[in-house]
């Protein structure tokens, strides 16, 4: 176990008062809180910066954690003096989120024991609910139309019979809401971590993550699909083949068409909650990569009677 | 097959976010967490709810907050979470349009 000096991860010299220990505090609470924080690694910055200000900003914790300091030094090895009995002070910190470091030297508010088998220091420990879980399930834009149930594999702590709470393999079936977009969220009650005593275990959150589709794009219930069209097709008008998540459908495109130009084909987009979404074909005018000698003369002919100039807006 | 649970009641939530009824019905009022439904009797929540709720309570704690401050700092996460989905849509969108 390796000594930490919580002083130097608040960036504070060890005779600050308190309120520049809870400045400090918060100025780096502020930088790496992993809500906001865009930091790399602000998750764990976060909770070493937590635990260190869980201990210096507690006079009575600082004061034992002085004591200690004595015998360790920043990124040694460091175990408590013998004798050294951690306290049993209670703390507002999720003990998940604690070190080794910490708990060697205040204690563990509960040990992880199994159902039944909890220690005696704490009545309301030895039953509690299991923790929420949230984990985000990649979803293709095939699977949210599907009404067969989708199976999902996670690890999830259980209880084992040593009483250690390991990461097992879990299996679901969940069937996927009507109406599922990019970011919403489904519940599965009881699915998430074990509850402590006699207490239900928490749920599991399963945050859909739509994985880009090759062809579509998504914005909310509707469809974007990019379809490439010829020069002449453009200028000529034509009729297309395009995919839709339903299957093939021909496209009458109309004479003079511009790139960028939008098409709604109502109803068939994602199925909405209320409504269904609408597939929007944008065309996309191409050259060909090559072009034959006979090609080259039609161009040329073109080019010597049509009569547009596309850049008379930069000219001015 | 589990069970898909879109909406909860008022005490579900509380239960799933873990706090007291009380401090629940403060981020109500502080538009933190939107009820469907007008009347308390008739409020459900969506289950989207229910994260929003726990990042609320977290930037409450950690950062030390009055509940006023974490409505602005939720109103301006999902604000730039919207853009941020909107930014990665165009730029896909664009992708399709500047490549072969």
């Amino acid at each position: 176990m390796e000594f930490k000096d919580y002083y130097d991860i608040l960036g504070v010299n060890p005779q600050a008062d308190k309120k520049v220990i809870k400045t400090a505090y918060r100025r780096l609470a502020r930088k790496y809180h992993p809500d906001v924080s865009k930091e790399t690694d602000a998750e764990n910055k976060f909770k070493e910066v937590a635990e260190a200000y869980e201990v210096l900003g507690s006079d009575e914790k600082r004061a034992e954690y002085d004591e200690l300091r004595k015998y360790g030094r920043k990124g040694q090895p460091f175990e408590p003096p013998p004798g050294w009995e951690p306290s049993a002070g209670g703390h507002e910190f999720n003990d998940a989120d604690l070190s080794e470091f910490f708990s060697s030297i205040f204690g563990d508010r509960y040990q992880q024991s199994a159902p039944g088998q909890g220690n005696n220091r704490n009545e309301y420990m030895r039953s509690q609910r299991g923790q929420d879980v949230e984990i985000e399930m990649p979803l293709s834009l095939e699977e949210t139309l599907k009404k067969e149930p989708k199976t999902i594999e996670y690890m999830l702590p259980q209880f084992g019979e040593s009483g250690r709470l390991a990461d097992i393999k879990k299996t679901l079936k969940v069937k996927i809401p009507k109406g599922a977009i990019d970011g919403e969220r489904i519940r599965l009650k009881g699915q998430g971590g074990p509850g402590i005593g006699k207490a239900p275990p928490g749920d599991l959150y399963l945050k859909i993550k739509l994985v880009p589709h090759s062809l579509f794009d998504v914005s909310g219930y509707d469809l974007t699909l990019t379809v490439p069209i010829a020069p002449w097709e453009a200028a000529l008008g034509t009729n297309v083949n395009v995919p839709t998540l339903s299957g093939r459908i021909n496209l009458t495109i109309a004479p003079e068409s511009q790139t960028g130009q939008r098409l709604r084909l109502k109803g068939k987009g994602l199925p909405g909650k209320s409504k269904q979404g609408d597939l929007y074909v944008v065309l996309k005018v191409v050259m060909p990569k090559q072009f034959d000698s006979d090609s080259i003369k039609l161009w040329q002919e073109l080019a010597s009677k049509a009569n547009y100039n596309p850049r008379s807006d930069l000219e001015n | 097959m589990a069970d898909n649970y879109l909406r909860l009641s008022l005490i579900d939530i509380c239960h799933a976010v873990e706090l007291p009824e009380e401090t629940f019905v403060e981020l109500i009022q502080h538009d933190i967490v939107k009820p469907i439904g007008e009347q308390p009797t008739d409020w459900a929540f969506d289950i989207t709810m229910v994260s929003i709720a726990k990042r609320a309570v977290r930037l409450q704690r950690d950062l030390e907050l009055e509940w006023s401050a974490v409505a602005l700092i939720e109103d301006l996460l999902q604000q730039r979470e919207q853009l941020q989905m909107e930014n990665e849509s165009l730029r896909q969108r664009l992708r399709r349009f500047l490549e072969e």
